[in-house]
């Protein structure tokens, strides 16, 4: 059922087994899997179900640091979150990604690959993805005409993409989720703090807010925090009556080691006769799977780089796309958007195929960001219009980067040489490797990664491998926040699957918690 | 002969070729026009003499830069990925151009 909780008489209490705070992706993914179980689910969304110029400007807050695209527009604010603009590109993490390797500073997941592996086939079907097949040689069984470049799989592989309608999370799922009884949906209801008991070792309510004036209370057993990595730190930063510095930050870590991908445009490949391609195309809308170039994980080890992978498009085409910092600048992510949709459009417009010898590629790498504590989330003293502290992103790389973009350009450069079929010319900014500055035109993916980071040690992250909040016991928090490293794929996949793992556990959860009652 | 790099001359202009030549007699300033011809000569595995056929010496330093990638013989000119060999004709080419 739905709720506006603007309706609701001032300083409502509203109470349920489960409170998810935050209707974007990884909170409405929970909400489904909790459709017809015997529990009361409160799904609070800060928005309608349409964009509301008011609600967005609680996401604004300022940057410093790397350049980046304005906080206010780079997530929505609304039932569906931000997958009413997301693109659609889905990829599942590798094994590498969740191992302590001992040449990025603070990786290591307590969890594995395989500890998702089952969560993301049922990610694949809430984000409308086909089979959950990520073998290069099952879509190539498929269609013989998907041709590999000619390199070693064993230093550059083929790493499957799978890309969702893009599945739009408010207009899918918002009729299930309406319509489901034992879910109730309000609607305006900003979460602006959550008290803790007095020890701090639970929960005791969350206060909701909205620029109607109404402020409501909501009482739950379970709590799952899902409004993304940004808010999720900011939250649990400003929640400071019982802890001075926040919930779950008794170790200064909530708000540290944010992340992003880097995606840049970074070098050519050059063939000297056409080479088949469609393993690598991407005709946005048509396409449902296609590769990148990516670095074996033997291959990262032994050259001690970062994961990452690079997409090839055609530089006739290429050439007339603008880099993503430049085009996404506009507070408004509406703008921003019709924008960012102009200029791929406006490229395909341009570009002129009979002029393309289909030669000439060019690179663009998206990259994991190595975790860095100072890369961070803090609030600000100004206020918004909820009287919540604003955030200010300080986004902050390390030298490690750009040595892994520079040695991914060597490494497909030596194996295109060695098929010879053509050769390859990283961009000028690579060229000095004692250069470790980033050029201008350096851009990132939306991603945003990291603020809750995972680990089993309290002393290096704020929730263990369950997703639960070190040291409280029934706050849990679904999304990318939890990520431990950023791993080179766009994170929605990834946070649907672990949001499934984190449902499962919340079921055996409450059931013990409901048996210790009776 | 030994100033052509087949690959290149596939994929770039001549403009290009010769800033690469530059650029790589700036990172290795000892290998001059005397050496290099005697680095890149010594692959053709001949005597290199005016009746030798052009596609002999050619044949010989393709096979050599194949040899190089295969042995990460590499390097990094003007951001290009290329093989020390070709990049030895390169600096050869940019030579006799000037």
């Amino acid at each position: 059922m739905h709720i506006d909780a603007r309706e609701l008489a001032n300083h409502s209490l509203i109470e349920g087994d489960v409170c998810i705070i935050g209707a974007g992706a990884a909170g409405i993914s929970m909400a489904l899997d909790w459709i017809d179980t015997k529990y009361k689910v409160i799904l609070l969304e800060g928005g309608g179900f349409q964009y509301d110029e008011k609600v967005q400007q609680l996401y604004d807050g300022k940057t410093t640091g790397q350049r980046y695209y304005p906080l206010q527009s780079a997530r929505l604010h609304y039932f569906g979150g931000t997958t009413g603009h997301w693109a659609g590109f889905c990829s599942t993490f590798d094994p590498i990604d969740f191992t302590k390797r001992d040449w990025v500073p603070h990786s290591g997941w307590p969890i594995q690959k395989t500890d998702l592996d089952p969560y993301y086939t049922r990610a694949h079907e809430i984000l409308e993805l086909g089979p959950c097949e990520y073998d290069a040689a099952y879509w190539q069984r498929k269609d013989p005409s998907l041709k590999s470049l000619p390199v070693d799989q064993a230093i550059v592989w083929n790493k499957i993409w799978h890309f969702s309608p893009p599945t739009r999370f408010g207009e899918k799922y918002r009729d299930p989720i309406v319509n489901a009884k034992n879910i109730h949906l309000y609607t305006y209801a900003n979460a602006t703090d959550i008290a803790a008991l007095e020890n701090g070792n639970a929960v005791k309510e969350v206060t909701l807010k909205n620029y109607a004036g109404k402020t409501h209370t909501v009482k739950a057993r379970l709590y799952v925090l899902a409004c993304c990595s940004i808010q999720n730190a900011r939250i649990l930063l400003t929640s400071n009556k019982q802890m001075p510095s926040g919930l779950g930050n008794q170790n200064d870590l909530v708000g540290r080691f944010f992340m992003e991908h880097l995606e840049i445009k970074s070098g050519e490949l050059r063939f000297e006769s056409p080479v088949p391609m469609k393993l690598y195309d991407l005709h946005y809308g048509v396409t449902k799977t296609r590769a990148e170039l990516a670095i074996s994980e033997q291959q990262q080890a032994e050259h001690k780089i970062l994961n990452g992978t690079m997409s090839l498009t055609t530089m006739p085409m290429a050439r007339h796309i603008r880099p993503l910092i430049d085009v996404w600048n506009n507070k408004d992510p509406r703008k921003s958007g019709d924008s960012l949709l102009s200029n791929y459009y406006g490229a395909a417009k341009n570009y002129d195929r009979s002029k393309d010898d289909q030669r000439t590629y060019e690179l663009y790498t998206r990259i994991e960001q190595a975790p860095n504590p100072n890369s961070r989330i803090t609030l600000d003293s100004e206020l918004d219009t909820l009287g919540v502290p604003k955030s200010i992103l300080h986004w902050e790389l390390t030298p490690l980067e750009k040595r892994s973009i520079r040695k991914i350009h060597e490494l497909l450069g030596q194996q295109i040489g060695k098929s010879g079929v053509g050769r390859v010319k990283m961009m000028d900014f690579l060229k000095d490797e004692n250069d470790f500055s980033w050029p201008p035109f350096t851009g990132a993916g939306w991603h945003h990664m990291g603020t809750t980071r995972m680990s089993d040690d309290p002393k290096n992250g704020v929730v263990n491998a369950n997703c639960q909040v070190h040291g409280i016991d029934n706050l849990f928090i679904a999304g990318a926040s939890c990520y431990a490293t950023a791993a080179a794929p766009n994170p929605t996949l990834t946070v649907v699957a672990l949001t499934m793992r984190l449902s499962d556990h919340l079921k055996q959860q409450i059931k013990i918690t409901t048996r210790l009652a009776v | 002969m030994l100033s052509q790099p087949n690959a290149l001359q596939h994929i770039c202009d001549a403009e290009t070729i010769r800033e690469i030549g530059n650029a790589y007699q700036k990172l290795v300033p000892g290998e001059n026009k005397e050496t290099l011809i005697k680095l890149l000569a010594a692959n053709v595995g001949h005597t290199i003499n005016k009746s030798m056929g052009s596609s002999l010496v050619s044949s010989s330093l393709e096979k050599k830069v194949r040899q190089d990638f295969k042995e990460n013989k590499t390097t990094i000119v003007n951001g290009w990925i290329l093989s020390v060999t070709e990049a030895r004709q390169c600096a050869l080419f940019s030579l006799n151009q000037n």
